[in-house]
């Protein structure tokens, strides 16, 4: 698969959950290998962000990058789902604000910008981090765990349990990344109504609205309590529906919440810095405990580059040539047939094994009391 | 090396055991590890450029697990023998 790009620029403009401030954001198409970064255009000398998770600083209700002082950009994931979920590899993002657009609190407003610039296909080959082990990280205290097992594809499975009589227990999957659009973008963030009242405590939801978020009553609310918070988040009033989700959006999907969390660990697996051919099963996911997995594949993904190029020598295989098959082939005798037997072979290459033993030859004079092959030999 | 690369360059030559392989050229040959008994040496050649006149230039990396111990590219001519040789 060739890398991608958008064939031209587009914006969108919103305003920041956290921060409450309103914010405009330029995607632009990058050349190849570039990747994802951001950029602060409002910062003097417009610093670059890259997305990587090396950057990340904070993940306490959304991830947050920083390559220091200023220089940072927080709620990322849902626009680098986004970038992801369209199978794109390289686009510069220019912001001008500290904090990413909630927008309607899914991806959907980014996938139709992006989808609206078009895609261009570029030369390069998309170089994958391929999963070829099971890899898996669990945080004891949370509950969280992720496992990537290998697979040709980039398939996801999210399971979530708030132990909330509203929420329960709900799974999604993805099993294709291009269902990414229709069926997990448009998944909303959502928030309990205990949180929403200590975020607000805590100054960490000013922008907070109810249409870009979807709140779930996880208790009994009286009419005083409901009139309150309605006051509180300026609407004329607020009311909980039988299933206890506030606020008069409808979701999207039945299992909304689990597919929000599932567009979560491709936006924060996107700071791997390539696109995975995996399979992902994630448990009670959250931002930490997906920025930490991010980090095991990004260090399986250094290790696998180290291994590049080493012959697979599988002990159990049918050689592709025995010794029999070598000796009909070249005139060499003993002592001097040295290779015993061949794995692979095509018109430009072949891999061979020889197994190397205490009784040959030259050990005897080389050197007596440290075997070791001669040079010439290998 | 040099005969795992051989048997490439012979590969799809009819009667190679009458073709003999002669070393013309070795370079940048770098010896990284001992090799001792009991190791499995693993040895790769890659064909550098397309064989021409029976002229073979080959990057050959051997290895014992997942560590190269020696690499070196080889530059070989295969000639056949001739008829009233045996």
């Amino acid at each position: 698969m060739k890398q991608h790009t958008i064939a031209r620029e587009t914006s969108i403009s919103g305003i920041g959950l956290h921060t409450g401030r309103q914010v405009n954001m330029t995607f632009k198409p990058a050349p190849e290998n570039h990747g994802f970064k951001f950029v602060r255009t409002d910062l003097e000398g417009q610093p670059v962000i890259p997305a990587d998770v090396s950057q990340v600083i904070s993940t306490n209700r959304g991830t947050t990058l920083s390559i220091g002082g200023d220089a940072r950009v927080s709620t990322v994931e849902h626009t680098l789902a986004a970038l992801v979920g369209l199978n794109l590899d390289n686009v510069l993002i220019e912001i001008d604000g500290p904090e990413a657009p909630i927008m309607d609190g899914s991806s959907k407003m980014m996938t139709d910008a992006l989808s609206s610039a078009g895609f261009v296909e570029q030369d390069s080959e998309r170089d994958y981090l391929e999963i070829t082990e099971t890899i898996s990280f669990k945080d004891d205290l949370t509950g969280s765990e992720l496992i990537a097992l290998p697979s040709s594809k980039f398939e996801l499975t999210a399971l979530i349990d708030f132990h909330s009589p509203v929420l329960g227990q709900q799974f999604a999957a993805l099993e294709d990344i291009s269902g990414f659009k229709d069926d997990i973008g448009p998944a909303r963030t959502f928030v309990f109504v205990h949180e929403l009242e200590q975020l607000i405590h805590q100054g960490l939801i000013k922008g907070g609205d109810l249409d870009n978020a979807i709140v779930i009553a996880d208790r009994v609310m009286g009419e005083v309590e409901l009139e309150s918070l309605a006051k509180r988040l300026d609407k004329p009033s607020i009311r909980v529906d039988r299933e206890g989700f506030l606020n008069t959006t409808d979701l999207r999907f039945k299992n909304e919440p689990a597919r929000h969390k599932l567009l979560d660990v491709i936006g924060d697996l996107a700071l791997v810095g390539k696109h995975i051919k995996g399979k992902i099963v994630a448990t009670k996911p959250g931002h930490a405990s997906n920025v930490e997995f991010a980090k095991l594949l990004k260090g399986f993904g250094i290790e696998q580059r180290k291994l590049k190029g080493v012959p697979r020598y599988d002990v159990d295989a049918k050689p592709i040539m025995t010794i029999a098959d070598i000796e009909a082939k070249l005139p060499h005798r003993h002592p001097f047939l040295l290779v015993d037997k061949i794995i692979e072979i095509s018109d430009s290459h072949v891999v061979g094994v020889k197994n190397v033993t205490f009784t040959e030859e030259f050990f005897r004079g080389h050197f007596p009391g440290n075997p070791v092959m001669p040079v010439y030999f290998k | 090396m040099a005969q795992t690369g051989g048997l490439l360059a012979l590969r799809n030559v009819p009667h190679g055991e009458q073709w003999d392989t002669f070393f013309l050229k070795i370079d940048n040959a770098r010896f990284k590890q001992f090799v001792s008994p009991g190791d499995t040496l693993v040895i790769k050649m890659e064909l550098i450029s397309p064989i021409r006149r029976g002229i073979v230039h080959m990057q050959a990396t051997a290895y014992v697990g997942n560590k190269i111990v020696s690499e070196a590219e080889l530059t070989a001519q295969i000639v056949k023998r001739s008829s009233h040789g045996s």
